[in-house]
């Protein structure tokens, strides 16, 4: 049976001929592995629904294990992630302080305008409009603290019909 | 020797003077803010005390309240580590006055080398060599003529600047104009000060700092150099010592004229005086002097063999310093990394819960860590999370150390930059010693699964496999061990 591994964006055909490589457990969910002749640490977290994390040289991937058949039906019947509503939610891109919110309900903002300025680290970001429309939500106001992720204001496009 | 301190930070620095304060029966007082109760400092000292609020102008900048608590307890001395209020001479004088001794050099010398242009007049009067530059310029016209005669490109700075805030490189005459008033905006919001002056711009420059160190008593040491030309923000990444560029002779060079800038402002304890290497002309001009302990003071150490913070802490408590310039040794090479909770392409922070943190160990490899598996990184202070450090017979040793410790260390649960680190120490010009401060600029690395070969990716992913496998079979051998094949409970 032949496998793929989805590991963030990188797709791996598991080469059938190949030995798996020797595992040593180092610490719960920590595990290490010779990489080229380097042994590297890696810790894989179970994250429910039967997926997992890959934390590997300080970064996080989404790992997705499965047999070659399931992952090119998942290919075939994937739908674009690019839906309508994908474009229009603005989310704070770091963990800070909201300072500023420059757009209120119902305003019209142009594409690239600043809507909310955001501080951490001393360091003062301001998010713009990823496009140009309506705003139809404002979650944030002067003063919170938000992670990253967090949707910060949603913006209907000009030429979107109405819902 | 003192029998309490209270130590005025927080993080790996606040845990790194601990440690030597244990060593010397030094008992310890930390504050910390609401959010960092519970944090390592504060569960690793003898005390630790609720200073106030996250923010830290509420809480690790309030001084009157630090020496409150430092007087509460019936601590003797306070020692701000690094940042904060490490180079405050307003605070370092109120310790003093409050009774208490503090850790770092005389409020006069913080003040002289807090402010740029009174720094750059102490160092010409103490025969140190100098970037060509002006007095506090006043208006745009004015810089434009200093400018002329500089020739151009320059840098445009505020008087009372740090962090790169009130900077401006300016590379022609067109854009005097708005760069003058960026930086003097900037400077009036960062510092309450819109003194401004300029400098020449050296383009090909490596950042090599000395570290001096003085006592009470007339001496004055060098105890070698330190390059970190790699920095992103104006913040260093990466720290070396010794520097590939300094000949003997200029080593030499540079640390007696560190040690006559020390002379020269009455300076007692840990200093470090920051040059600009000009790569092209090979010679090295003043900076400025910082008046505290630095982060990468452990480059110092590892080459060095001595216990900076233990020095400081004799110093302070007016002994006088144990060497003589002669008796200082240096030995081999050694790297750091500082480990940031932020991205290692966009340097933006991260924040979570550190779900794994298990360190590498190994010959020659040192980690100063302000936090724990289990700790939480929060929004509110400086990413730093750990420095990670190596020391080898050569830099080649040194540098292969250091990567096998970062490829070791197991962090998950908040991103860090250990990609980037892991990278730059493959890169060809950092190995060949030819990285200059544009580096991290300059240099598009490819960084984490990015930067992995076929190969490496195929075992990768085979080792994923693996371990998924081993789930799955735990899962279907629970399944089976009830007698309908139904989970339990669900029956």
């Amino acid at each position: 049976m032949r496998w793929v591994v989805t590991l963030g964006a990188r797709t791996v055909h598991l080469d059938p001929a190949q030995q798996p490589p020797t595992l040593e457990q180092k610490a719960v969910g920590v595990w290490s592995v010779v990489l080229d002749g380097q042994t590297c640490a890696l810790t894989l977290l179970p994250e429910g629904e039967g997926s997992m994390t890959l934390w590997w040289r300080g970064q996080r991937y989404g790992v997705r294990v499965e047999r070659e058949a399931v992952f090119a039906l998942r290919q075939h019947f994937s739908v674009k992630q690019e839906d309508a509503s994908a474009g229009h939610t603005v989310k704070a891109h770091m963990p800070g302080l909201v300072t500023q919110v420059k757009v209120e309900r119902g305003q019209h903002v142009g594409r690239g305008a600043g809507v909310i300025v955001i501080e951490a680290m001393k360091m003062e970001n301001e998010v713009s409009a990823p496009v140009a429309g309506v705003v139809e939500a404002v979650d944030v106001l002067a003063g919170d603290q938000v992670e990253k992720g967090q949707r910060l204001c949603v913006i209907r496009p000009e030429n979107a019909k109405d819902g | 020797m003192f029998e309490k301190i209270l130590i005025a930070n927080r993080g790996e620095i606040a845990v790194r003077i601990l440690s030597t304060c244990r060593k010397m029966g030094v008992r310890t007082v930390a504050v910390h803010s609401h959010a960092d109760r519970g944090a390592l400092h504060a569960r690793l000292a003898d005390e630790a005390v609720d200073v106030g609020p996250a923010p830290a102008s509420e809480s690790y900048l309030n001084g009157e309240r630090l020496i409150e608590v430092a007087l509460v307890t019936g601590a003797q001395a306070v020692h701000p580590g690094y940042g904060f209020l490490a180079e405050n001479a307003t605070f370092a004088r109120s310790v003093c006055e409050a009774g208490l001794v503090w850790i770092g050099p005389p409020a006069e010398a913080i003040a002289q080398m807090g402010d740029k242009l009174s720094a750059r007049t102490l160092a010409e009067a103490a025969g140190v060599p100098l970037v060509p530059g002006s007095r506090v310029l006043e208006s745009a016209k004015e810089v434009s003529s200093t400018a002329q005669q500089l020739g151009y490109p320059v840098l445009l700075k505020a008087s009372a600047g740090g962090g790169g805030k009130g900077m401006r490189a300016v590379r022609t005459p067109d854009d005097i104009e708005a760069a003058f008033e960026r930086a003097r905006s900037e400077a009036q919001r960062s510092f309450g000060c819109t003194d401004l002056y300029l400098e020449k711009l050296v383009p090909q420059a490596k950042h090599v700092e000395m570290q001096v160190f003085s006592d009470g008593h007339g001496a004055h040491l060098w105890l070698g150099e330190r390059e970190c030309s790699i920095q992103r923000r104006h913040q260093k990444l990466v720290e070396e010592s010794p520097s590939v560029v300094l000949s003997e002779a200029q080593r030499r060079q540079m640390g007696s004229d560190a040690v006559s800038l020390a002379q020269r402002c009455g300076y007692r304890g840990a200093g470090t005086v920051e040059f600009l290497y000009d790569v092209q002309a090979k010679n090295y001009y003043f900076l400025e002097m910082n008046t505290r302990l630095q982060v990468e003071h452990p480059v110092t150490e590892m080459v060095t063999g001595l216990d900076l913070v233990a020095w400081q802490l004799r110093v302070a408590a007016g002994e006088a310093l144990p060497l003589r310039q002669d008796q200082i040794q240096r030995r081999g090479v050694a790297v750091e990394c500082r480990i940031y909770a932020e991205d290692p392409l966009d340097f933006l922070p991260s924040t979570g819960h550190l779900r794994a943190f298990v360190p590498p160990e190994g010959p020659g490899v040192r980690l100063d860590s302000g936090v724990e598996q289990g700790d939480g990184v929060g929004p509110y202070y400086d990413p730093l999370l750990a420095k990670l450090v190596a020391h080898g017979h050569d830099r080649a040793q040194a540098i292969e150390r250091l990567k096998d410790a970062l490829d070791r260390f197991a962090i998950a649960g908040v991103t860090t930059n250990v990609a980037y680190h892991r990278a730059l120490l493959d890169e060809p010009d950092f190995q060949a010693g030819k990285h200059l401060t544009d580096f991290v600029e300059t240099h598009n690395l490819a960084v984490g699964l990015d930067a992995l070969g076929e190969n490496e990716a195929q075992t990768l992913a085979g080792a994923l496999y693996a371990l998924h496998e081993q789930r799955e079979r735990r899962l279907r051998q629970a399944l089976k061990a009830t007698p309908d094949g139904w989970p339990q409970g669900e029956r």
